[in-house]
């Protein structure tokens, strides 16, 4: 008589009650275990189609991406970098406005680097460079390269597996995000860096 | 839950699908603790649910190719994830083990959220006991989920009747060992 005949069932008011209740303790469990996130990104880092590389980071830029969803994939990356800083190198990054960086131990790391490209339009700057907690956040120590044309300034470079926070510094004392960068660092974190991901950061 | 603001999750799965990678971040990040909310009631076992979800991540990102925009993302993603605990229960049962330990889960949600989420988890974790496989799965797609039945005939590849049937008996079970509701 009470035969459900469409998609759902028809539901007596106190089953309906009782699901009610039973989905609340369901999902009690929801909060996920930020551990166990990181351990998938890392396996999947691990386990990159051979092509990988670090081409992604050039089509990024296409990847237009709203704030939440850009604040939401940092959350998780920040609790990644957390967790792969604390399995790598443990190590203060000194003058980093950054907490739990992941570790960018270049003697350990660099064989596992990949190649990485900066771009950023500067219209009017003499010198661009490019400031991280990869070097120590000097401002000079890794000049970028004008493109000869236009305001364009690049620089490619090896990173170590791992996120980095990173910031552009133009003519040696205006620090600007990078308008291209899909991550930015919250103000937890010092306030307004760029976040780059380099494939492979493995935490094992 | 789509509001103007929200991207898709068709528009994150096009990305990822281009090889953008941090779409698959995003990916993982909509639904790893979903995927492992249900393996650990589902399998009941901590370290083969964290397993079934690692192999449920990685098995779609392969296959990323074959899913249908038609579909829910989650639903496919379930799908994938229903069979790889499948496969870990059918492993357990290989072995001798119990289905479900679901102490394990109670224990671990008293780490992380203190007493309510104890007491919710143990309600819950022990009034599923003794549900086979079957009616479990179907229970918690349905009522913990809030999935559809062609969604869950679909991914499971069982009939809506016989789904239906299940989480009618799943429910009476569940009630049954419920504590306080097991008189209406």
């Amino acid at each position: 008589m009470t035969e459900p005949r469409d998609d759902d069932e028809r539901r007596e008011p106190h089953d309906q009650q009782f699901d009610e209740q039973v989905r609340a303790a369901y999902r009690r469990a929801l909060e996920s275990d930020a551990g166990a996130e990181a351990r998938v990104l890392s396996r999947l880092a691990g386990t990159k189609r051979p092509s990988g590389g670090l081409h992604w980071w050039l089509s990024v830029q296409a990847f237009e991406l709203r704030p939440a969803l850009a604040l939401g994939a940092l959350a998780v990356l920040l609790v990644g970098a957390v967790w792969v800083g604390a399995r790598l190198a443990p190590r203060a990054s000194a003058p980093a406005p950054v907490a739990g960086a992941p570790g960018t131990d270049g003697a350990t790391n660099a064989a596992a680097g990949s190649p990485v490209t900066f771009v950023l339009r500067a219209p009017g700057a003499t010198r661009v460079s490019v400031a991280g907690d990869f070097n120590n956040w000097d401002a000079e120590a890794t000049p970028m390269k004008h493109s000869g044309t236009g305001d364009m300034w690049i620089l490619s470079m090896t990173l170590p597996r791992g996120v980095h926070r990173y910031s552009f510094v133009l003519d040696g004392s205006e620090w600007r995000p990078d308008p291209s960068a899909p991550l930015a660092a919250d103000e937890t974190f010092g306030g307004h860096n760029s976040v780059i991901v380099v494939n492979g950061a493995k935490g094992l | 839950m789509d509001s103007e603001d929200v991207v898709t999750d068709a528009e994150v799965v096009a990305q990822a699908r281009a090889g953008v990678e941090l779409a698959r971040v995003e990916l993982v990040r909509r639904y790893h603790a979903n995927c492992l909310r249900f393996a650990r009631h589902l399998v009941g076992d901590e370290a083969d649910a964290e397993d079934c979800v690692q192999e449920t991540f990685i098995r779609a990102f392969a296959a990323l190719s074959k899913y249908h925009e038609r579909d829910s993302f989650r639903a496919w993603l379930f799908q994938i994830l229903v069979h790889r605990c499948r496969t870990a229960a059918a492993r357990r049962t290989r072995h001798r083990e119990r289905f479900v330990n679901d102490g394990q889960v109670a224990d671990r949600a008293a780490v992380r959220g203190g007493e309510a989420h104890v007491d919710a988890q143990r309600h819950l974790a022990s009034a599923l006991e003794g549900l086979d496989p079957e009616h479990r799965e179907a229970f918690l797609l349905k009522v913990g989920e809030e999935m559809d039945y062609a969604e869950m005939a679909r991914l499971t590849g069982a009939g809506v009747p016989a789904l239906k049937m299940r989480v009618k008996r799943a429910r009476d079970h569940v009630r049954a060992h419920w504590p306080g509701a097991r008189h209406d």
